[in-house]
C-alpha cells in the first residue's frame, strides 16, 4: 500500500510539474463543450431533450479528450529508464499499473466533471434529484475506461505507430462502456429511476472488474514485452 | 572455494539472426571488483543487462543465487526529468524504503544548491551525479554500472571512485563496471575482463599476482588493435 501511495503521489507530481497536458486536456474539454452547446441552443429547439444530448456529448468530449493525457504517465517511465529499476529490483509491475490507473482516472474525471457542469449551465439542465446516481455512473464509466487504456497504452508503447494502434484497440473495447454508461443515464433521466440490479449496471460494474483484472495480470507482460 | 553471485555458463543472447553474445561464461563471485573491457559494440551493455534480468538470455544457462540484489545503473539516469532532484530522491526513498541523509548526500554529490531544480534543468554531468547517488545508496549485493564515469568532471571522478572503494571494502558487495579509462579504477579491480566478438577472457587476476597498470594497459591496446 505504501509503495502504491508513493507511485501515486510521484505520478501525480510529475503531472503537476509539467501540466501542460493536463492543461490542454481540461481546456479542449471546456472549449468542445461550449462549442456543444452553442450548436444544441441554435439548431435543437425542443428543449425536452437537452438532457439526453448533453449526456451524448459529455461522453463523447471524454472519450475525445482523455485520450491526450492516456499514455503520457507511462511515457516518463521510459524517456530515463526509470522502468529498470522496477524491473531489476523485481518490483511487482501490477503496483505501477494500479498507481497509473489512479492517477488516469482522478484526470479523466476532472474533465468529465467540468464537460458536464458547463453544459448543465450553458443548457439550463438541471440533474439535481439525480445527481448523486450520476455521479457514480460517471466514476464507473472513467475508472473502467482509466483501467482499459492504462493497459493498452502498455501494450502499445513499444510500437512506433502507437499513435494510430491505441485508439484502434481502445474504440471497440471502450464501446461497452459508454453504452452501459449512457443507457443508465438515460433510463435515469427519462424514467426517473436508478436500480443496482439493472442489467447495464451489473455489466458496467463487471468491466471495470474485468479490465482491472486483466490490467493487474497483464500489465507486467505488456510492458516486459 | 569462492562463493557465486551469477554463474552464466554458454550463455548467448540473439536478436533475429544477429547473434550478440555468444558462448560467455562468468561468474561473479561474492565480494569481488571486475571490470569489463572492450570496443564498442562487442555486447558489453548486452552483457549488464542480461545480467541485471532486463533482457532474457536466447542460449545458455544464468544461475543467481537466491539472494541476489543489484543495482543497476546503465545509459539513462533511470529518474524522472519533470521531478525535482528532491522529490525524485523522496520518490526512491519511499518506494524502495531507504533512508537517505539527503542533504549530506546532495552535499557530497555537489548537488545541494540544485535540489529545487528539475532534472531537465540540469547539466548532463550534473545528472550523471544524481543517477550515480541514487544507484549507489540502494541496497544491494551486486551493482552494476556501465560505463559510470561518463560526463563526470575530474572531481566527480574522483568522487566515484571513492565511493566505489567504500562499497568495494564490504565482503559482501560485488561490482562489476564497464569503463575505457582502466586507470581510474585499476587499483581497486579484482579482476578484469576482455569482451570481443568471438571471445570473452579474463586478462587479470588479482589474487594471481598484482601487474602493473601499464602492462595490463598494453595488454588491452594489444587486444583491441588485434
Amino acid at each position: 500500500m505504501k509503495q502504491v501511495l508513493a507511485l501515486i503521489k510521484k505520478d501525480w507530481l510529475l503531472l503537476i510539474n509539467n501540466p501542460k497536458d493536463l492543461i490542454l486536456h481540461l481546456l479542449l474539454s471546456f472549449m468542445l463543450t461550449v462549442m456543444i452547446a452553442f450548436g444544441i441552443n441554435s439548431y435543437i429547439l425542443d428543449r425536452n431533450i437537452y438532457p439526453e444530448l448533453s449526456l451524448i456529448f459529455t461522453m463523447v468530449v471524454f472519450v475525445l479528450t482523455g485520450s491526450i493525457l492516456l499514455s503520457k504517465n507511462l511515457e516518463a517511465e521510459i524517456e530515463q529508464g526509470s522502468l529498470n529499476n522496477f524491473i531489476v529490483r523485481k518490483v511487482d509491475l501490477s503496483l505501477l499499473y494500479l498507481s497509473k490507473v489512479i492517477v488516469n482516472f482522478l484526470t479523466l474525471t476532472l474533465g468529465l466533471l467540468l464537460s458536464f457542469l458547463i453544459l448543465s449551465l450553458l443548457l439550463s439542465v438541471t440533474f439535481i434529484n439525480q445527481a448523486h446516481f450520476l455521479l457514480l455512473i460517471a466514476l464507473l464509466v472513467s475508472f473502467a475506461y482509466s483501467a482499459l487504456s492504462t493497459l493498452l497504452s502498455a501494450l502499445t508503447c513499444g510500437s512506433k505507430y502507437q499513435a494510430l494502434l491505441l485508439p484502434l484497440l481502445l474504440i471497440p473495447l471502450v464501446f461497452p462502456i459508454f453504452f452501459a454508461g449512457m443507457e443508465l443515464t438515460f433510463n435515469l433521466i427519462l424514467n426517473q429511476e436508478f436500480s443496482f440490479l439493472n442489467n447495464w449496471f451489473t455489466l458496467l460494474c463487471f468491466l471495470n472488474i474485468l479490465y482491472l483484472v486483466l490490467g493487474i495480470n497483464l500489465y507486467s507482460a505488456a510492458l516486459k514485452s | 572455494m569462492t562463493e557465486q553471485l551469477i554463474h552464466c555458463r554458454n550463455l548467448g543472447y540473439q536478436i533475429d539472426q544477429h547473434k550478440i553474445l555468444n558462448n560467455i561464461n562468468y561468474e561473479i563471485p561474492v565480494g569481488k571488483f571486475q571490470i569489463i573491457l572492450g570496443a564498442n559494440g562487442v555486447g558489453k551493455t548486452t552483457l549488464l543487462k542480461v545480467l541485471a534480468g532486463l533482457l532474457t538470455k536466447t542460449s545458455g544457462q544464468v544461475e543467481k543465487q537466491t539472494d541476489l540484489v543489484t543495482s543497476y545503473l546503465g545509459h539513462q539516469s533511470q529518474l524522472y526529468m519533470d521531478l525535482s532532484v528532491r522529490q525524485n530522491l523522496n520518490f526512491i526513498s519511499e518506494f524502495f524504503e531507504i533512508t537517505f541523509k539527503q542533504d549530506e548526500l546532495l552535499r557530497k554529490w555537489g548537488l545541494l544548491d540544485q535540489a529545487k531544480l528539475r532534472l531537465r534543468h540540469l547539466s548532463q554531468g550534473q545528472l550523471k551525479r544524481l543517477s550515480l547517488l541514487v544507484a549507489l545508496e540502494m541496497k544491494a549485493n551486486l551493482y552494476i554500472l556501465d560505463e559510470p564515469s561518463s560526463n563526470l568532471d575530474r572531481l566527480g571522478k574522483d568522487l566515484l571512485a571513492q565511493e566505489i572503494a567504500r562499497l568495494n571494502k564490504n565482503p559482501n558487495i560485488s561490482l562489476i563496471i564497464i569503463t575505457h579509462e582502466l586507470g581510474e579504477y585499476f587499483e581497486l579491480a579484482d579482476q578484469i575482463y576482455y569482451l570481443s566478438a568471438d571471445s570473452f577472457q579474463m586478462i587479470y587476476n588479482k589474487s594471481a599476482g598484482f601487474q602493473e597498470l601499464s602492462v595490463i594497459n598494453n595488454l588491452y591496446l594489444n587486444l583491441l588493435r588485434s
